[in-house]
């Protein structure tokens, strides 16, 4: 039994929102009532509630929004009992009632972005998702609209591990607020460096913003992505590696992807596009390979990664080297650290 | 089953836009909460919406499983039916239904599109459909549609002066008018237009052609609107007589189709579910002012590349010509024989020397007019935008030259080519005939190489050039070309109507480079 706003505004307009509900189910039988009630008065219910206090004026927008997105997650299975994507239905709970401030604003949207976020993110693991999950409880009261909210939101998902996001989010990153731009980088507001040494800092790829970069540096294996797939990795071959207009692309006989890596993380993603022309196989980078030894050497750095020795390609950009093994699904980064 | 909410998700036409190596975060907030994608600078792509829009309504709206908009990648699979040899193809590219097609387009190009069909087909329920796409509420779309019926009078229309105003006034200025709420509308909606009487049809004239209402000196500014305007019958007739002015000021027609039985079952579906599509538009799918705007911005922006606008030209110069209409060459026309109050079927035997089932015009009793041109080449474009294309392809003109040229170009069903049995049923099927006679069109276009052997054109890209220093041996020279090939045409081919046009052509640029030359040996 559901009391309250929500339930104030269901009965106000009750034809409409069964209509809606029917509709839903003649789309999708599996779509239950019991489960549906369950979650109106679990989840809807005290996230209504929150929406009140926060400004009630806004109600019947906050319910209309949130009923038929909750409709629409239900049906894709990203909300609710049947849920591939559990944290979605954490984020309602927890998250959403935190930020009511900024939920009521705009439901829908804030709503939407916040599933939509998690469930790519959880795409790469749910370890990533719920980093994304616990920084946003942390950023949010420091955001005072949901645009700021949702930009912050992007610079995490970038410092959550998807590397392939970095440009992109480091151009909202320098639209933000100045105690964001600190906050979403791990750093307290005030504290430690400058904006332009911040910039300086970002400019590398393998440096924590958050620490200082004139420490002694060395080449370290930075990560070691894919696998094969019938371990729930991605090559069905040992991977090749090869390099195309500053990217790296790794690839077995059936697909190509790119690769993308930083201090935060390093991701692979399909790529669909034609392969490298061969006029620079192995990139523009200054990393000298020793093949038969695994002696790896850029600047006036050196090391010896035995691991590596014999390796069946590389490639490299300015930062990062990429090497692969005849007999490993893995995909090898090597960088300054 | 049926997802009366669902949208189908993008693509919807894969292959339609370049792969790109960057990521973009703001990807993120896009995916199964569709619609709550975070603001960018990035404008979304308005084509890919609108096919969105498309398919949510042939799926779950309107029950219109019809694909007689056909596109072929690859030769299609067909299948010939009946004593008639009904020819049955299975589409290989994306091909659409008109009925939701056109009007969609006509959302984009904010022209004016007319809906034709028996009662109970769908044609208000599209109509309403298109409103509420262009993001207004259903109680207010549902108050702005003019019912057309035999007591509407122009006050019912337009509006009414207020009283109070009408007493005191000591001129017109003084009157305050009460303007209808439907005329400041970006969609606007005349259910049974052939219902309205000759009186009042005149003042929607106005709006429609001028986008303006008058009354009492009084002017209401419309603003940039799509036009949607229904009749059961689909010759204009019904309690009054469509105005033939109101008539030519209809872009776009299209006909609704009849119900497949056998998607019953849909429909017994929506009866159990109490659904009613209009209810239920998907946000997602409702464009905005600053869309609307912009889409018909980017429609403009869809290339014509030359040859398939030469064949446009071809096209449309089979059909004002009319040899029998006068003694000099510029009054050969048929309007010529309209004006002068003659039909010009009764003229027609004159003709001679030219195989009347195969001269296109003679298929016809009108030319095109400069407007109907225009407005093809509006859907045209259109076409190519929804496709997903920079530019136009020839078959987007095709595919859409029937629905533009449907009321536009008047069939002479007297004609001998309608005698032979094989084309009877083209009287009566217009979208098939104005096809026919575009294919038959192409099909002289290629015979006489035109692609590769215009001299037309090679004369007017010379001209193009300008005149500005050529020396006078120049212009004689070209001169003598000109009438070498008049003298080479007049020779050995009848005189058709596609050379019609370019005959006055070579007159028109004869008679510029002799006035250059007059002035050149002038000023010498």
């Amino acid at each position: 039994m559901i009391e309250g706003p929500l339930a104030e505004v269901l009965a106000r307009d009750r034809d409409r929102y069964n209509a809606r509900f029917a509709a839903a189910r003649a789309a999708d039988r599996r779509l239950a009532p019991e489960a549906f009630l369950r979650f109106l008065a679990e989840t809807l219910d005290p996230l209504v509630r929150a929406a009140a206090r926060a400004d009630p004026s806004r109600i019947d927008v906050v319910v209309e929004a949130l009923y038929d997105l909750s409709l629409k997650l239900m049906d894709k299975d990203c909300l609710g009992p049947s849920s591939r994507r559990p944290l979605i239905g954490e984020a309602w709970q927890k998250l959403l009632p935190r930020i009511a401030g900024l939920l009521v604003r705009d439901p829908g949207r804030v709503a939407g972005a916040v599933s939509n976020a998690l469930f790519h993110l959880a795409e790469d693991g749910e370890t990533a998702a719920a980093r994304w999950l616990a920084e946003m409880e942390r950023l949010a009261p420091l955001c005072p609209d949901p645009d700021i909210f949702l930009a912050a939101g992007q610079v995490a998902a970038w410092r959550s591990g998807q590397a392939q996001y970095r440009e992109s989010a480091l151009t909202v990153w320098r639209g933000l607020p100045d105690d964001l731009k600190y906050e979403t980088l791990g750093l307290r507001t005030g504290s430690g460096p400058s904006p332009a040494e911040l910039e300086q800092r970002l400019a590398d790829p393998w440096q924590d913003p958050a620490r200082d970069g004139r420490a002694e540096k060395t080449l370290a294996l930075t990560a070691r992505l894919g696998g094969f797939r019938g371990f729930g990795g991605v090559f069905l071959q040992p991977p090749r590696i090869a390099s195309s207009n500053g990217s790296l692309i790794a690839r077995d006989d059936r697909a190509a992807w790119l690769i993308f890596a930083d201090r935060f993380g390093a991701t692979l993603r399909r790529w669909d596009g034609q392969p490298p022309d061969g006029q620079d196989p192995e990139g523009e980078g200054d990393f000298k390979i020793e093949k038969h030894s695994g002696r790896i050497a850029k600047g006036g750095l050196e090391v010896r990664f035995e691991a590596l020795a014999g390796p069946s390609s590389f490639a490299s950009t300015t930062s990062t080297l990429a090497l692969t093994l005849p007999l490993s699904h893995y995909v090898f980064l090597v960088a300054e650290v | 089953m049926v997802d009366f909410k669902k949208v189908s998700e993008a693509p919807t036409r894969p292959g339609t836009r370049p792969e790109s190596k960057t990521f973009d975060v703001a990807d993120l907030y896009r995916g199964p909460a569709d619609g709550a994608e975070t603001r960018t600078d990035r404008p979304s792509p308005l084509d890919e919406k609108l096919r969105q829009a498309y398919y949510w309504i042939v799926n779950t709206a309107i029950i219109s499983p019809y694909y007689d908009v056909e596109y072929n990648d690859q030769p299609p699979a067909s299948y010939t039916f009946g004593d008639r040899k009904v020819t049955v193809r299975l589409p290989t590219d994306q091909s659409y239904s008109s009925y939701v097609l056109l009007p969609l387009l006509n959302l984009a190009v904010r022209r004016r599109c007319l809906l034709v069909g028996g009662p109970g087909r769908g044609k208000t329920v599209i109509a309403v459909l298109m409103a509420l796409l262009a993001g207004y509420s259903l109680k207010e779309v549902k108050r702005s549609v003019q019912h057309g019926q035999p007591q509407m009078t122009i006050a019912d229309l337009l509006g009414n002066p207020l009283p109070s105003t009408l007493v005191s006034a000591a001129d017109m200025d003084d009157v305050k008018i009460a303007w209808r709420k439907w005329l400041g509308m970006r969609v606007k909606i005349i259910d049974e237009y052939n219902r309205i009487p000759t009186r009042t049809q005149s003042a929607l004239l106005t709006v429609m052609a001028d986008n303006y209402a008058e009354m009492y000196d009084h002017i209401f500014e419309c603003p940039e609107a799509s036009w949607y305007l229904t009749a059961n019958d689909e010759a204009g007739g019904g309690t009054y007589q469509v105005i033939e002015a109101l008539r030519d000021r209809i872009d776009v027609v299209v006909g609704a189709f009849h119900f497949n039985t056998r998607f019953l079952n849909d429909l017994l579906l929506r009866i159990e579910a109490g659904i009613r599509p209009e209810e239920i538009v998907p946000a997602e799918i409702v464009f905005t002012e600053a869309e609307q705007e912009r889409m018909s911005r980017e429609v403009l922006g869809v290339g014509l590349p030359g040859p398939i606008r030469r064949r446009i030209e071809f096209f449309s110069s089979h059909f004002e010509f009319f040899e029998p209409a006068a003694a000099q060459l510029e009054y050969m026309t048929k309007d010529t024989v309209k004006l002068a109050g003659v039909d010009p079927p009764t003229l027609a035997v004159q003709e001679s020397g030219k195989d009347p089932t195969r001269e296109l015009g003679r298929q016809t009793n009108n030319g095109l007019s400069v407007r109907a041109l225009m407005t093809a080449l509006v859907y045209i474009k259109a076409m190519a935008w929804f496709r997903g294309r920079a530019e136009v392809e020839l078959e987007d003109v095709r595919q859409i030259l029937p629905f533009v040229l449907h009321d536009k170009l008047v069939q002479d069903p007297e004609a001998p080519f309608f005698e032979r049995p094989e084309n009877e049923a083209l009287r009566t099927d217009r979208v098939s005939w104005v096809r026919r006679l575009f294919d038959e069109s192409n099909r002289e276009y290629d015979r006489l190489d035109l692609d590769k052997d215009d001299p037309v054109a090679r004369f007017e890209a010379e001209f193009e050039k300008g005149l500005e220093g050529l020396a006078a041996r120049e212009v004689e020279a070209r001169l003598v070309k000109i009438e070498r090939t008049l003298a080479e045409w007049a020779k050995g081919r009848k005189f058709h109507g596609h050379m019609y046009d370019d005959v006055l052509k070579l007159k028109y640029l004869h008679q510029r480079y002799s006035n250059y030359l007059r002035w050149k040996r002038w000023t010498a």
